[in-house]
């Protein structure tokens, strides 16, 4: 069950990727949020305004960068090696990421 | 060629690779040294030593690249503990790197002879007898000179922000801070040794 959740995590989060969902208003650059979501099966509508999950308000290459992280089963230097980059490099880019993430953890 | 590699190499290449070339080329710097006669007593000093030998010049090159190393990771660990030892390392060991180049440079037959044509008029500084082509000969010397100095600086300053991720403007002081104390110190226990 615990496997399953997660191989369906990956996979929303893939699709997301594939989608290119926006998550900043293209006209202020304010965080845009979620009035509707729909079913594929029944077609059914869900409408309200709920914030975006904190992983989606972070830009594409930055979940791109924790979904590698993941799948290097946490390792920076493998991230750092597939990517060709040095290991200071990965790490920096880490730090920053934590950075903003705490961030927006804060209530506003 | 993508110029930003080497502006900064510590981006993409692994501690391994860089400790490797940044070894390789202080012994060949050191080599180049002894056979141009050039002594690199500091951390930006490059001058002309004729009688200088491969021993004396590796010896000056290792006290300033452990002088700067030691300097700038205690200041990286002040900044930020994780900080590691060889990424300081590779940074001061490719640092000297247009160092070595400057070494060449001035070997060059043509600038050899104008160099000693101005030490031997050095007592004499009324009459030097430098004609177009040794004004322009200098010239290019001193641009080129220069552009190798701020290669270095761009080198040193490229390799501790990847290795610490400095960011505030007071730490890029401490930095050059941390250089100039850097030349006192490798002076003093240079002429010291």
């Amino acid at each position: 069950m615990f496997i399953e959740n997660i191989f369906n995590f990956v996979k929303l989060i893939f699709n997301f990727i594939k989608m290119k969902l926006p998550v900043i208003c293209p006209s202020c650059e304010n965080l845009l949020r979620v009035s509707q979501m729909k079913c594929d099966q029944c077609n059914t509508d869900v409408n309200g305004n709920y914030e975006l999950p904190l992983y989606f308000k972070l830009a594409r290459d930055e979940q791109e960068f924790i979904l590698d992280f993941f799948l290097s089963s946490g390792s920076i230097k493998e991230m750092a090696k597939q990517a060709g980059n040095s290991y200071p490099t990965m790490r920096n880019k880490m730090d920053d990421l934590i950075e903003k993430i705490n961030q927006l953890k804060k209530p506003i | 060629m993508n110029w930003s590699v080497l502006l900064n190499p510590f981006t993409k290449f692994s501690e391994k690779q860089l400790l490797l070339f940044g070894i390789v080329t202080l012994g060949l710097g050191s080599y180049f040294a002894a056979v141009f006669g050039v002594t690199f007593d500091g951390v930006i000093d490059v001058h002309l030593s004729p009688n200088i030998t491969f021993l004396q010049s590796l010896k000056e090159n290792i006290i300033t690249i452990l002088l700067l190393t030691m300097l700038l990771f205690i200041l990286g660990k002040i900044i930020n503990a994780k900080t590691r030892l060889i990424d300081v390392l590779n940074t001061s060991l490719l640092f000297r790197i247009p160092f070595y180049l400057s070494a060449v440079i001035v070997a060059i037959p043509a600038v050899k002879a104008i160099e000693e044509s101005l030490l031997k008029n050095a007592q004499n500084t009324t009459s030097f007898n430098l004609n177009t082509n040794d004004v322009i000969i200098l010239l290019c010397l001193t641009v080129a000179i220069i552009a190798l100095l701020i290669y270095a600086i761009a080198l040193l300053f490229n390799g501790f922000k990847t290795a610490t991720n400095v960011k505030q403007t007071s730490h890029k002081v401490y930095f050059g801070i941390a250089i100039l104390l850097a030349e006192i110190l490798c002076k003093i226990i240079i002429y010291a040794i």
